[in-house]
């Protein structure tokens, strides 16, 4: 929302600059964006009055105006078509700059020289309206409103307001209702600085506050708007129209007003600009006084062209199914029968707190109005207006509630506005149906606020060596947090009732330590102590509260098995050079195809996001594959090319339960060398055992061990895949990564991925290790050295070395592979050492032979081995 | 005595003979290039068959009242060869030594073999900077779904239904019920629930979460922690020296705070914290937009309404909460000026940070 200061300051008498202002406001809790200045650099902008203007002779879509400014004329070339002969305009004479640093010099435009510009609004620095070009040339120059007082060369930017500031509020939920206007912003800065606060005047007066200083009072045609508004006391308002509310707990309110015999003309100057200043466009002043009044105190308004209403009629009731109205915008809408509409005897006339509708737009030749000042009920406005998408000055502040006590009020400022600008009488009296609500009442216990705020337990704020790190040494104090001084706070209950008493709150006694607190109208958001808490903390300034450290029982926070094992995956992944990375939960609905995933994969019944902001972001993942895939292109796109990636992450599996299953994975991608291009040469290229070797090592870092055996899943190339077993659970798998996949991702070959479920192995936790006797007797080492065709796995060799060496066989090692020349096709050469010990005795080498050649036996028998 | 002169003549010959073989042996020793010539000329006098070896073993011929004096002579020739060649050996190898040292010289400029080391990611690394920070405070670490029931995220976190409250947190739904979270908050709701009647509460939540959101300074997904505190005298004053503490191990103890009041509808009064800007300690830099003070988190009095769902009476406990944004902290923690950086895992990047 934005803040005119001189708007602001027509209700509380401030004296200070917008920057001081924001701190104050940010404070109380209406954070402020910025300030903005929308004259900018202006300078020498000064009223004009266009005394001819005649078609360029070269150019069908230039004109040329002769512009009286004072002590003299002018020629401008404007390519403007409402530049006519009478009109009040702004012009930039040679030598001035606009509010974007523009300078002005002459130019020649089609041969004739231009001396400066006329300005067009978005030209002048306020903050456009105009969406488009088009739109913006459409609105041609910016025409003053003749005015009593109005000279040619007359300085024209305090005129226009362009030595004005503006505040950009950033307002939270809770205090739009209070907040989103003029007027609330004042009262919350009276509350804060004491200062008197005016309220808006219902005889229509306006523009009389400090800083106001223009000529404000131009009516349509020029005439000057009366001192008093009118008000027609031979016919009442109930005669000229009805109003049946037929929708109550949609609409505890509806006020309407009527204004007869009006002039439709544009706005007074200082209307048109603030209305500019807060980011609306001046329509016509009919218009304009309902957005005035809704940006002063909040309340929408709308107007209706009283003779465009079928049976001069009103009904708020609820929209027939599928009900059509073409609102403002031109746009025909459809309606549901939970929303709300405005209608007259035959048909819909507005979307109730959201739009007007086309068919009773107040237009040129209005002359009767009837003016609406009605409380919706905040949620049916809040659904329609983001139903159908449309989001407006009055349903941005509907949705949010506004104060029942403004309804009548906020009406009649406006009616009576509107006989002032626009001429016609008000009829006397108001169609008037329903009624405010009875303010809140909240039971109050100071003490209860003063435990919420800060304890009696301890005299002074937290000691100093408490606060700061003794390392760094004793923490600076400064004058926004003095630990150990600054005065207390006063919380005594005059002081919290003094508080509340400022912001509106009246309390009176209702027991010795209790008291009855009546929440203004206007505070729906205020609804217990805390909330009174938080107004007396607010008001007295957080800052002022002493820092202190709760009190309680001892307690040491740890970190749990599971969380502590996660950490332990992450190092010790980093801890053999492992890179950890971050990727998306999100998944594109294809992956699971690019991925070539198995028909049974989670991927293709994945997590389904209802509205997702893009198709990558579509579905849940199931598998951190894609994002390591994802990481790696980028990475090789990006001249990173030796990768050794993990993840520890969330996936997400649909399952039987509304809510999926949510389990942690690492995730693995390698290729490339370590240590490529180091002086001495580089490492070894990655192969599956460098990341087998990896994930056994994690596994063991937790206690677990992990085996792996052959599968085969269509995304890893066949022949090189792996799945991880742990406690006979298959807990993952491993292996080189499908070239077809690769290709997909644009990545060159070679790399490795694994993927393991962490949960099973974080179970147990990390076991402490049990400490064994060290042997007492020597071990004998023999080697066995055997040719197998290559389909006998290594892991069965060792099986049937353990099983038949039995409890001799202290390890076995595989130490060599060969296949080649020396071996036929279809054979490998395998050569491990076993080493024999006893816990006993020294083995004797007869002891070892016999258990060693009952081995050999094994192998040759069992595994078709050729002993070597 | 005739045969006392023979014997003084045999004396002396045999003198002659070693002086002789010692001088020669003397001048070949000092003239001995290597160890491996020095050995030579040892074997050649000293060994077995050596020049004074063979004197030596030809004393036997001698009566046997000569051979006493005879040996001292031959023996007194042999230690001085032996220490000359013992020295001129020392001498030699220790030259020989040198010389391979200057051979085996290497230019220790040249660089050192990288240790094969990961990087943690950034944002873990501040992670569990803010962990250790608040288990040291007694604090336990909670988590909770990340795709999570619209009742926890919202309802009984006291927005009220279709408000604009909700516009704060724009959702992605997975149907009516079921949303991505938008917060950590909920862990609140579902540890209160979990832990109720117990006191004391005292949890951060890490987490990630998610927003429609998508822009330079917004992802659609980040992380949050979220910290609850519920006991039986719980305050404001108490938050406020809790998240000092925080802040200045965080930032160091210079770091100062200040609380502005702000809007969560599951918190009242609720705050936001501001602190001083750790890069440029409060004198304005690009990062803090040249205010000093760095917007780092939000945080309040848990709503009566929130303890209530948690299953606590406000009548007798109370309590305080705080949510920060990971992803902010650590683009403070480390001067990094763009939030995709996070995201992109660009090696380049991450090798910079840890």
């Amino acid at each position: 929302m934005r803040v005119p200061l001189s708007w602001l300051k027509e209700f509380v008498p401030l004296d200070c600059t917008g920057d001081e202002l924001a701190a104050h406001l940010t404070g109380l809790g209406l954070e402020v964006e910025q300030v903005l200045r929308p004259g900018g650099a202006a300078r020498g902008l000064v009223v004009g009055r266009v005394v001819t203007a005649s078609r360029h002779p070269d150019a069908d879509e230039l004109w040329v105006c002769e512009v009286d400014v004072g002590e003299k004329r002018l020629t401008v070339v404007t390519g403007a078509d409402n530049a006519q002969a009478g009109t009040w305009v702004v012009a930039a004479p040679p030598g001035s700059r606009l509010p974007d640093s523009t300078e002005l010099g002459t130019r020649s435009l089609r041969g004739i020289d231009s001396e400066g510009m006329l300005c067009a609004t978005w030209e002048l620095g306020w903050p456009s309206v105009a969406r488009t070009e088009a739109e913006r040339m459409a609105e041609g120059l910016f025409l003053l409103p003749v005015a009593e007082g109005l000279r040619p060369g007359q300085d024209a930017l305090p005129l226009l307001g362009l030595d004005e500031e503006v505040l950009v509020l950033s307002l939270t939920p809770n205090y739009a209702v209070h907040c989103q206007s003029i007027f609330g912003v004042a009262r919350e800065v009276a509350a804060l600085l004491e200062l008197s606060l005016h309220q808006p005047g219902l005889d229509g007066s306006f523009g009389t506050g400090a800083g106001a200083g223009l000529p404000v009072a131009a009516g349509p045609s020029g005439a000057v708007a009366g001192d008093q508004f009118a008000v027609d006391k031979a016919r009442p308002a109930e005669r000229w129209a009805a109003v049946t509310v037929e929708a109550p707990d949609l609409c505890p309110r509806y006020v309407a007003h009527i204004v007869t015999g009006i002039t439709v003309g544009p706005s007074p100057l200082l209307i048109q600009r603030r209305l500019q200043a807060c980011g609306m466009r001046p329509i016509n002043n009919i218009v304009d006084i309902t957005n005035y009044v809704l940006l002063e105190t909040g309340q929408p308004l709308h107007a209706f062209d009283l003779d465009n209403l079928a049976d001069r009629r009103i009904i708020v009731r609820r929209a027939r199914p599928d009900e059509k109205i073409v609102t403002l915008d031109g746009v025909t809408r459809t309606l549901t029968d939970t929303e709300l509409v405005i209608a007259d005897g035959a048909a819909a006339q507005a979307v109730a707190g959201v739009m007007g509708g086309a068919g009773s737009e107040v237009g040129a030749d209005t002359s009767t109005i009837l003016l609406e000042a009605a409380a919706f009920d905040r949620e049916t406005v809040f659904r329609t207006s983001r139903r159908l998408g449309i989001r407006t000055e009055a349903s941005i502040r509907f949705d949010k509630g506004v104060d029942p006590a403004g309804v009548w009020t906020s009406g009649l400022r406006a009616a009576t506005m509107i006989t002032r600008l626009a001429g016609g009488a008000l009829a006397v009296g108001c169609l008037d149906v329903g009624a405010a609500p009875e303010p809140r009442a909240i039971h109050m216990r100071p003490a209860r606020l003063r435990r919420l705020l800060r304890p009696d337990r301890l005299p002074r704020g937290l000691p100093a060596d408490l606060v700061g790190d003794p390392v760094d040494g004793p923490p600076a104090g400064g004058t926004d947090f003095d630990p150990n001084g600054g005065p207390e706070p006063d919380l005594s209950d005059p002081a919290i009732l003094t508080y509340l008493l400022r912001l509106g709150f009246a309390a009176t006694r209702s027991g010795a330590e209790t008291y009855r607190v009546k929440v203004p109208s206007y505070r729906a958001d205020v609804a217990g102590e805390a909330d009174l808490a938080e107004e007396v903390g607010r008001l007295m300034g957080y800052d002022r509260l002493p820092a202190l450290l709760p009190v309680g029982p001892l307690v040491g926070g740890a970190r749990t098995t599971r969380q502590q094992g996660l950490l332990t995956v992450r190092r010790a992944m980093a801890a053999v050079g492992y890179d950890e990375v971050v990727t998306w939960s999100f998944a594109h609905p294809n992956l699971a195809g690019r991925l070539r995933l198995p028909a049974d994969h989670d991927q293709h019944r994945a997590l389904a996001v209802a509205n997702p902001m893009s198709e990558d972001q579509a579905r849940l993942r199931t598998t951190l594959l894609g994002g390591l895939l994802d990481t790696a292109a980028y990475n090789v796109r990006h001249q990173n090319e030796e990768l050794a990636l993990f993840e520890v992450g969330t996936v997400y599996r649909p399952g039987v339960a509304e809510l999926p299953e949510e389990e942690p994975r690492l995730g693995i991608l390698a290729r490339g060398r370590r240590r490529r291009g180091y002086w001495q040469g580089a490492g070894k290229e990655r192969d599956f055992f460098a990341v087998k070797g990896v994930l056994e090592h994690v596994a063991r870092r937790l206690s677990a061990q992990l085996t792996a055996a052959p599968i085969e899943l269509p995304f890893l190339q066949p022949g090189q895949a792996a799945q991880l077993v742990h406690a006979d659970q298959p807990v993952g798998w491993l292996g080189s990564l499908h070239p077809d996949v690769a290709d997909g991702w644009d990545l060159p070959g070679g790399i490795l991925v694994a993927e393991l479920s962490l949960a099973p192995i974080l179970a147990r936790g990390q076991v402490v290790p049990r400490y064994k006797p060290l042997p007492r007797f020597p071990a004998v080492q023999r080697d066995v050295s055997i040719i197998v065709p290559a389909d006998v796995a290594v892991a069965q060799i060792t099986a049937i070395v353990r099983a038949t060496a039995g409890e001799l066989l202290e390890s076995i090692a595989l130490f060599d592979v060969y296949t080649g020349d020396q071996v036929a096709a279809g054979s490998r050469s395998l050569a491990f050492a076993l080493r024999y010990r006893s816990a006993e005795r020294t083995l004797t080498d007869a002891e070892v032979d016999a258990v060693h050649n009952g081995v050999r036996e094994a192998l040759a028998r069992q595994a078709g081995a050729t002993l070597r | 005595m005739g045969e006392g002169a023979e014997g003084a003549e045999q004396i002396q010959a045999i003198a002659d003979e070693v002086a002789a073989a010692q001088a020669e042996a003397l001048t070949r020793v000092s003239a001995g290039a290597d160890t491996e010539a020095l050995e030579e000329i040892r074997l050649h006098y000293l060994g077995r068959r050596g020049v004074l070896g063979l004197i030596l073993r030809g004393l036997g011929r001698l009566p046997a009242p000569l051979r006493p004096e005879a040996g001292g002579i031959a023996n007194a020739a042999r230690t001085a060869v032996a220490a000359a060649i013992g020295q001129r050996t020392e001498m030699l190898a220790d030259r020989e030594r040198q010389l391979r040292w200057q051979a085996e010289a290497i230019d220790v400029t040249m660089p050192g073999r990288p240790v094969d080391h990961g990087r943690r990611h950034p944002l873990w690394i501040v992670l569990e900077q803010i962990e250790d920070i608040f288990l040291s405070m007694g604090y336990e670490i909670a988590q909770g779904p990340e795709v999570e029931f619209d009742y926890y995220n919202f309802e009984a976190l006291n927005y009220p239904p279709d408000h604009p409250a909700r516009d704060m947190q724009d959702s992605f739904y997975i149907n009516d019920k079921v949303l991505l979270r938008t917060h950590t908050s909920p862990v609140q709701i579902r540890y209160m629930q979990a832990k109720a009647p117990n006191l004391p509460v005292r949890i951060i939540a890490p987490g990630r979460v998610f927003r429609r959101d998508d822009d330079a300074t917004h992802s659609p997904m980040f992380h949050q922690i979220e910290g609850l505190l519920v006991d039986r005298q719980v305050s404001l004053a108490d938050l406020k020296g809790t998240l000092l503490t925080f802040v200045r191990r965080l930032f160091g103890s210079d770091t100062r705070i200040r609380l502005r009041p702000s809007y969560f509808p599951f918190t009242e009064p609720s705050a936001e914290l501001d602190a001083t800007c750790p890069l440029c300690h409060g004198d304005g830099c690009r990062t803090c937009g040249h205010s000093g003070w760095l917007e780092l988190l939000g945080c309040g009095m848990v709503h009566p309404n929130v303890l209530r769902n948690g299953g606590y009476d406000p009548e007798h406990v109370s309590g305080f909460a705080f949510g920060m944004g990971l992803e902010r902290i650590t683009m403070v923690k480390f001067g990094i000026d763009d939030l995709r950086l996070l995201f992109q895992n660009n090696l380049r990047f991450l090798r910079q940070l840890d």
